[in-house]
């Protein structure tokens, strides 16, 4: 008797198992889309992304969007695993540095949809020429889509500068991280000039708009190496002086707050002078202050006495790809929904300034009506454009490969510990990337 | 036995066997072939023989510094392990009121482990702002750079490691209750110290729980990942840069499926040397009750 009754659960559990998912799916009426819908971010912008989804799914009751997000750290690593398996969200947030490496692994299996294809559905009038051939369009195919643009943006804390009488908008070098650095050390040797980054961080930044300003060149043309040895340890000699007179934290702490550099309790308790970001990294970088908030601003950017070229770019913000694993009806809903977001004043306001300046021009002023285009991104972005228009990180953005970044965060690592020379960081870095280039170079262009 | 029985029998284990096949014997199966290859995710695999494992014997420049990270991590994580698991598995093993409830205390961080979550919590309680130095301070030490120097780093993340003892303790325990009381009245009468008791007799019948331990640990301390991505990232300088971090960062990082499987097939069979050559010599440090 109790076997049997056993057998029978047993039956019944399978049959529910096997016939929850059909039941569940069933539920949904013939003509429903699901869409999963991904980014990564910082609350101020998940609360942004969701309040649009939900908006857009009151006004299309036929489309059901799940938000996936996250924090930045392993977003990649995730997204990767997942359209490796097939099982991608239908539309997710890409970066246009990874474009490059999606459209060559499309040659044997495609990443993401042609967004050509649904040209009916976008409206491309919001886009200035040029901008999405530069950024986002490879081998004649649009993997993505930008609803904004970005740049680079430092935030300042009044509470710190003010005590060595910071004129905010002055034009600054980068002999001026140590000139205010001594002065607040003067102060308090518990103040920091600078908030910091992580090694990897400062390796695309620091080290490399040194660099460009220096040279004027980008980081590499024909996969080699722009910068001779002498440019390159003048660059590490920077960076260790740059610890040495401690312009940050010790790197080791900076290290512990890689990706969320507003966490650190000298930002949070008003210690440190200026943090580093983007336009779209203002608001969180701003909350993060706390008691301090209202004494938040911009600064300009640092460039070199006779610079070559300012290194800082105005970029496209965050871009939206479709997942090659989409149905078609679920692509069309995707992009329905992307544009809708790139181009409804409505969605503009409800996305605030969370992903950068809207591109489209009816969304910016759609802000500007309800009083939301925050003063300190309006002027960081004028910074920015006033800084001129720079060769970031160049080309293909090799210097991002997770290769050349490595060799980049370790040497800094040890001349910041200083357990390397820069002479030899200088020499060890032109050789390892220069050969890990070849590398890049014979898989790109096999 | 009946035909019957043996097929009943087979039954009985075939969802195990199933499961084995499946999420076992498979993938074990398919990262060996694909350590031959050059698979990277997006590109189909193609054979290039043994091109992975010459690449990490002698060009990669962080597969051997990696490996003797781990090796510093395993030698000082291991034995303060099993050292504090025995002490705690000591104090357990007496008449006292509340056992069971000193023991399940002991055993709590066990089942937390080395979590991302408390991994996370480390990382807050010994930072340079952290917990500890907070305490430090209000003693008059200066802070100590736990996470933040190269000397010191390594060390803290065993500390997470070795906190999570209990497993290690219950297993020692279950050995202490077995040792018989009358070889310590024995040696009682003969006059011997509680530490000459315990190196002549706790220690030499405790041989097989310690060396099953030793095994354990070893293989699990090789495979360390959590504590030293989430709370240091392998920094700073490469001084916390496991092998696993090393494997993860080829397999989600720069996507080489193909050499991380090559690296995994290359730590399997360092671990494997290893743990042969610990039996083989075990006859010499182990003893086994007749």
């Amino acid at each position: 008797m109790k076997k049997r009754f056993l057998i029978c659960l047993m039956l019944v559990l399978s049959v529910s198992f096997v016939f929850a998912q059909g039941n569940t799916e069933s539920a949904q009426k013939s003509g429903d889309v699901t869409l999963r819908f991904s980014w990564w971010g910082g609350d101020s912008r998940h609360e942004a992304y969701m309040a649009a989804a939900n908006r857009y799914m009151e006004l299309h009751p036929n489309v059901h969007i799940i938000c996936e997000y996250s924090g930045w750290d392993g977003y990649k690593e995730k997204l990767y695993t997942q359209l490796a398996g097939g099982n991608a969200p239908q539309l997710f947030q890409n970066h246009y540095t990874w474009l490059g490496e999606q459209s060559n692994w499309s040659g044997e299996k495609d990443v993401v949809k042609d967004l050509s294809q649904y040209k009916d559905l976008i409206d491309w009038s919001i886009y200035p020429e040029g901008l999405l051939e530069s950024n986002v369009i490879y081998n004649g195919k649009t993997l993505a889509l930008p609803g904004s643009l970005n740049a680079n943006a430092i935030v300042a804390n009044k509470a710190v500068l003010d005590k060595i009488g910071f004129d905010y908008n002055q034009n600054w070098t980068f002999d001026g991280f140590f000139k205010f650095s001594q002065q607040l050390k003067a102060i308090d040797p518990n103040l920091y000039f600078e908030n910091g980054m992580s090694a990897t961080d400062i390796h695309i930044f620091w080290f490399l708009a040194y660099l460009v300003q220096k040279t004027g060149l980008p980081f590499a043309t024909d996969y080699v190496l722009n910068y001779s040895v002498s440019d390159l340890t003048e660059a590490f000699t920077f960076l260790q002086k740059y610890f040495t007179a401690g312009v940050t934290e010790p790197l080791g702490t900076l290290e512990l707050y890689s990706g969320n550099y507003s966490q650190n309790p000298k930002w949070v308790s008003g210690e440190s002078g200026i943090l580093f970001g983007m336009l779209s990294t203002i608001d969180t970088y701003v909350n993060a202050l706390g008691d301090y908030k209202d004494q938040a601003t911009v600064i300009r950017l640092p460039v070199m006495e006779g610079s070559k070229n300012p290194y800082y770019q105005v970029k496209v913000g965050q871009i939206f790809s479709v997942a090659a694993s989409a149905t078609d009806k679920e692509a069309e809903e995707a992009v329905k929904f992307l544009n809708w977001m790139n181009t409804d004043e409505e969605a503009g306001v409800l996305l605030k300034l969370s992903r950068g300046i809207p591109i489209s021009q009816a969304q910016n002023d759609a802000l500007s009506k309800a009083g939301l285009m925050n003063p300190m991104v309006v002027q960081a972005y004028q910074y920015a454009k006033d800084a001129g228009s720079g060769l970031g990180e160049g080309p293909g953005a090799l210097i991002r490969n997770n290769e050349i970044s490595s060799i980049g965060s370790d040497l800094i690592s040890k001349v910041a510990f200083n357990m390397m020379s820069p002479e030899d960081a200088a020499k060890e870095y032109s050789s390892l990337v220069n050969s890990k280039l070849k590398d890049i170079k014979v898989a790109q262009t096999k | 036995m009946n035909k019957k029985r043996i097929s009943e029998g087979y039954l009985y284990i075939l969802p195990w066997i199933i499961g084995f096949l499946v999420f076992g014997a498979f993938p074990l199966g398919t990262s060996l072939y694909y350590s031959f290859t050059n698979f990277s995710m997006f590109n189909r695999p193609k054979f290039v023989g043994f091109a992975n494992y010459v690449q990490l014997l002698t060009k990669d420049r962080e597969v051997w510094p990696s490996m003797w990270v781990t090796f510093k991590y395993v030698m000082m994580a291991v034995p303060m392990k099993l050292i504090s698991a025995l002490f705690f598995a000591m104090l357990l093993n007496r008449k006292i009121k509340f056992i069971n409830v000193f023991t399940t205390i002991y055993y709590l961080p066990s089942i937390l482990g080395a979590s991302v979550s408390i991994s996370i919590l480390w990382r807050f309680m010994f930072s340079l702002h952290g917990l500890v130095n907070n305490i430090l301070s209000k003693i008059h030490f200066q802070p100590i750079p736990f996470l933040e120097d190269p000397r010191y780093a390594l060390f803290t993340l065993t500390l997470l490691v070795v906190w999570s003892f209990g497993s290690s303790m219950v297993i020692f325990l279950a050995g202490l209750k077995q040792i018989p009381r009358e070889l310590y009245e024995a040696a009682r009468v003969d006059g011997s110290s509680r530490v000459r008791e315990f190196f002549s007799i706790t220690l030499p019948m405790l041989s097989p729980s310690i060396f099953f331990n030793l095994i354990m640990q070893l293989i699990n301390s090789f495979q360390s990942f959590t504590g030293a991505w989430v709370i240091t990232h392998g920094g700073p300088v490469k001084s916390t840069y496991l092998f696993m971090m090393k494997l993860y960062d080829e397999a989600f990082g720069n996507f080489k499926m193909g050499y991380a499987s090559a690296l995994s097939w290359f730590l399997f069979v360092f671990i494997f040397i290893g743990t042969f050559l610990l039996f083989k010599k075990s006859n010499k440090f182990v003893y086994y009750q007749e």
